[in-house]
C-alpha cells in the first residue's frame, strides 16, 4: 500500500472545499482544508504537503499573496500550486509570473476529471522525488560508512607496520645475541636451527613490507605524467644487472610508445613484471626477455613481457594476480606472492587490464594495457 | 670540546627489547660515548631540562638524541617538536629511531626539523648497521656548527 500524500486545499467558500473535497476523495491522498490563508498557513507549519490547491479570490489576504508568502518561505518554497480562478483574463499575468513548473493554474467551474489528472501527476512527483531524496541519503550514509571503513583499515594497516614489525626485530635480534653469546657452544645442528628462526623472521618482515606496500599503492594518489616506457624499460633492465650480470640473457626491447600515467607506479609494473621474467627463466642456459606493444589497438596502449621460462598452466591464470598467491613452490621460486597482485592493482587504477598466457616449461606472456588519452585516440582516427 | 670528554647519546625509547638490542649495538661501534635511556618524551623533556628525576644529573647536554615515533605520554613527534622549537637545543642533532616507514610520519618529522630518519629493520643484522651508521655520521663524521 502507498503511504498517502498529503494535499492542502485552500478556498474562503465551505461549499467550494466541499467539491473539491468529493473529487480528490481516494486512499492515496490526506486532505486538509482551510479557508483563510492564516488557516492554511497554521497547517503549512505542522504538515508536508505535496501540494496547494489555491482558490485566488479571497477576502482578506488573497490567494495570490498567500502564495507570494508561500514562497517567499523556504520550507514551503518547493511546494507546487495550482490555483483556482474565475477570471482567467484577469488572473493571467499573476500566473504566469510565477515560474513554470511548480504552478499550475484551473478555471472554475472546475473539471473534475482535470483536477484529477493534474493532482495525480503532481502527487506522483512528490513521492517520487521523496524517494529519490531518501535513496540519496542513504548513498551519501553508505558512503560515510566506506570512508569511516576505509580510514579504520589505514589505521589498522599502520598498527601492523608498527605492532607486528617490533616483536619480529626482537626475535632476529636475541637469536643474533644467542648465536654470539653461546658461540662455541652450539653444535651443527642448534646453529642450523637459529639459521632457519632468522630465516623465517626475515621472510615474515618481507611479507608485512609487502603487504603494507600494497595498501598504501590502493590509496595513493595518481600523479600523471607523460611516461616514456621503452626508456623505463630500459632503466629498469639496466638495475637489474646486479642480478643477471653473470646469466645469459637475450633481451628483445621492442620500439614502446610513452603514456600519460603515475611515473612511479608504471616503475614498479615493469620491476615486477620483468623480474619475474629474469626470475622464472633461471633454469634456462640462454634466457629469452622480449618487451613488445601491440600497436593495432585503438582505445588503448597493450605492453606484453615475453619469456621462455618455466611458464605456467593456463588452468591457473585467474591466480596469477591474486594476492598471496604463487604458482610455484618458494623453494624453487622466491616471493612473497604480491608482486603481480600490485601489478594488477596499478594497472587497474590507470583504467587498464592485465592479461596472462603460460605453457607448463615453454614460457609465460604477461601483459597490460594503459587507456588512451583522449587525443591519443583522436589521433588515431 | 675537550677531545678526551666521552659523547653523550640520549636513547628515548619504550621497548625493553629495542632499548636492549639497541644499547648492545651502541656499546660495540668503537666510539667512546655513554648512553642514558629514557622511556618515553616526557622523561626526555625532563632530562634535557634536567627537572624531576634529572634534576641532579650533570649539566651536559648529549652529542645526539635518538628518538622513538610511537610512545605513551609524550610521543616521538611531539618531542621533537619540544626539542626543535627550543633555542637552547636546536642544534642537538635528533634522528628518529621507528618502526614506521609511513611517508606520513616521515614528513612530519623532517617539517618539525628532525636531522634524520632511520626505519628500524627486522633484520638482526641490517638493524645493526643501521645504528652503527648512524651513530658513526652523527657523533664522528658530522660536525657541531660553532658556538
Amino acid at each position: 500500500m502507498i503511504t498517502p500524500v498529503d494535499i492542502l486545499l485552500v478556498d474562503d467558500k465551505p461549499e467550494n472545499l466541499s467539491v473539491l473535497e468529493s473529487i480528490l476523495e481516494s486512499p492515496d491522498y490526506r486532505l486538509t482544508k482551510a479557508q483563510s490563508a492564516q488557516e492554511a498557513l497554521l497547517a503549512l507549519i505542522n504538515t508536508d504537503f505535496a501540494l496547494i490547491v489555491l482558490d485566488i479570490r479571497m477576502p482578506g489576504t488573497s490567494g495570490i499573496e498567500l502564495a507570494q508568502i508561500i514562497k517567499g518561505r523556504k520550507r514551503t518554497r518547493e511546494i507546487p500550486i495550482i490555483f483556482l480562478t474565475a477570471h482567467y483574463a484577469e488572473d493571467e499575468q499573476v500566473i504566469l509570473g510565477y515560474s513554470a513548473g511548480a504552478v499550475d493554474y484551473l478555471t472554475k467551474p472546475v473539471s473534475p476529471v482535470i483536477l484529477k489528472s493534474k493532482v495525480a501527476v503532481f502527487g506522483e512527483l512528490y513521492r517520487k522525488t521523496k524517494a529519490l531524496n531518501e535513496a540519496n541519503q542513504a548513498l551519501n550514509l553508505r558512503n560515510e560508512e566506506l570512508l569511516a571503513a576505509n580510514q579504520e583499515l589505514e589505521a589498522f594497516s599502520y598498527t601492523v607496520s608498527h605492532d607486528l614489525r617490533a616483536p619480529l626485530r626482537h626475535v632476529s635480534g636475541y637469536v643474533e645475541m644467542l648465536r654470539e653469546h653461546a658461540a662455541g657452544g652450539l653444535d651443527a645442528e642448534s646453529r642450523r636451527y637459529l639459521d632457519l628462526i632468522q630465516q623465517s623472521a626475515g621472510r615474515l618482515g618481507n611479507l608485512i613490507d609487502h603487504f603494507l606496500a600494497f595498501g598504501r599503492m590502493g590509496r595513493a594518489d595518481l600523479n600523471l605524467t607523460s611516461v616514456n616506457m621503452e626508456e623505463l624499460v630500459r632503466e629498469v633492465v639496466d638495475e637489474m644487472r646486479g642480478e643477471t650480470g653473470n646469466r645469459r640473457i637475450e633481451w628483445q626491447i621492442g620500439a614502446l610508445p610513452a603514456v600519460w600515467a603515475d611515473a612511479d607506479m608504471m616503475r614498479q609494473v615493469w620491476i615486477n613484471l620483468l623480474s619475474n621474467a629474469v626470475k622464472y627463466t633461471r633454469p634456462r642456459d640462454l634466457a629469452r626477455i622480449e618487451v613488445g606493444y601491440d600497436s593495432s589497438r585503438i582505445a588503448e596502449h597493450l605492453f606484453f613481457v615475453r619469456d621462455n621460462g618455466v611458464g605456467f598452466d593456463n588452468q591457473y591464470v585467474d591466480k596469477l594476480f591474486g594476492v598471496f598467491q604463487r604458482l610455484h613452490k618458494e623453494k624453487e621460486f622466491e616471493g612473497t606472492g604480491i608482486g603481480l597482485a600490485n601489478v594488477r592493482r596499478i594497472i587497474h587504477r590507470h583504467g587498464g587490464r592485465t592479461l596472462a598466457e603460460g605453457t607448463p616449461n615453454a614460457g609465460a606472456t604477461i601483459s597490460f594495457t594503459v587507456k588512451k588519452s583522449e587525443s591519443e585516440t583522436t589521433k588515431q582516427t | 670540546m675537550p677531545v678526551s670528554q666521552r659523547k653523550k647519546i640520549l636513547l628515548v625509547e619504550d621497548n625493553a627489547h629495542d632499548v636492549e638490542l639497541t644499547v648492545r649495538v651502541l656499546r660495540t661501534i668503537g666510539i667512546a660515548a655513554d648512553v642514558d635511556v629514557v622511556n618515553d618524551g616526557e622523561e626526555a623533556i625532563n632530562y634535557l631540562y634536567r627537572r624531576g628525576a634529572f634534576e641532579s644529573r650533570s649539566e651536559s647536554i648529549p652529542s645526539l638524541v635518538i628518538l622513538d615515533l610511537k610512545m605513551p605520554k609524550l610521543d616521538g613527534a611531539e618531542t621533537l617538536a619540544e626539542i626543535k622549537g627550543n633555542d637552547r637545543f636546536r642544534c642537538l642533532p635528533v634522528v628518529m629511531l621507528t618502526s614506521s616507514g609511513e611517508t606520513q610520519d616521515l614528513r612530519v618529522c623532517y617539517r618539525l626539523g628532525a636531522n634524520g630518519y632511520v626505519v628500524k629493520p627486522v633484520d638482526a643484522k641490517e638493524f645493526t648497521k643501521a645504528i652503527k651508521d648512524l651513530a658513526a655520521y652523527w657523533l664522528d663524521t658530522n660536525q657541531p656548527p660553532p658556538g
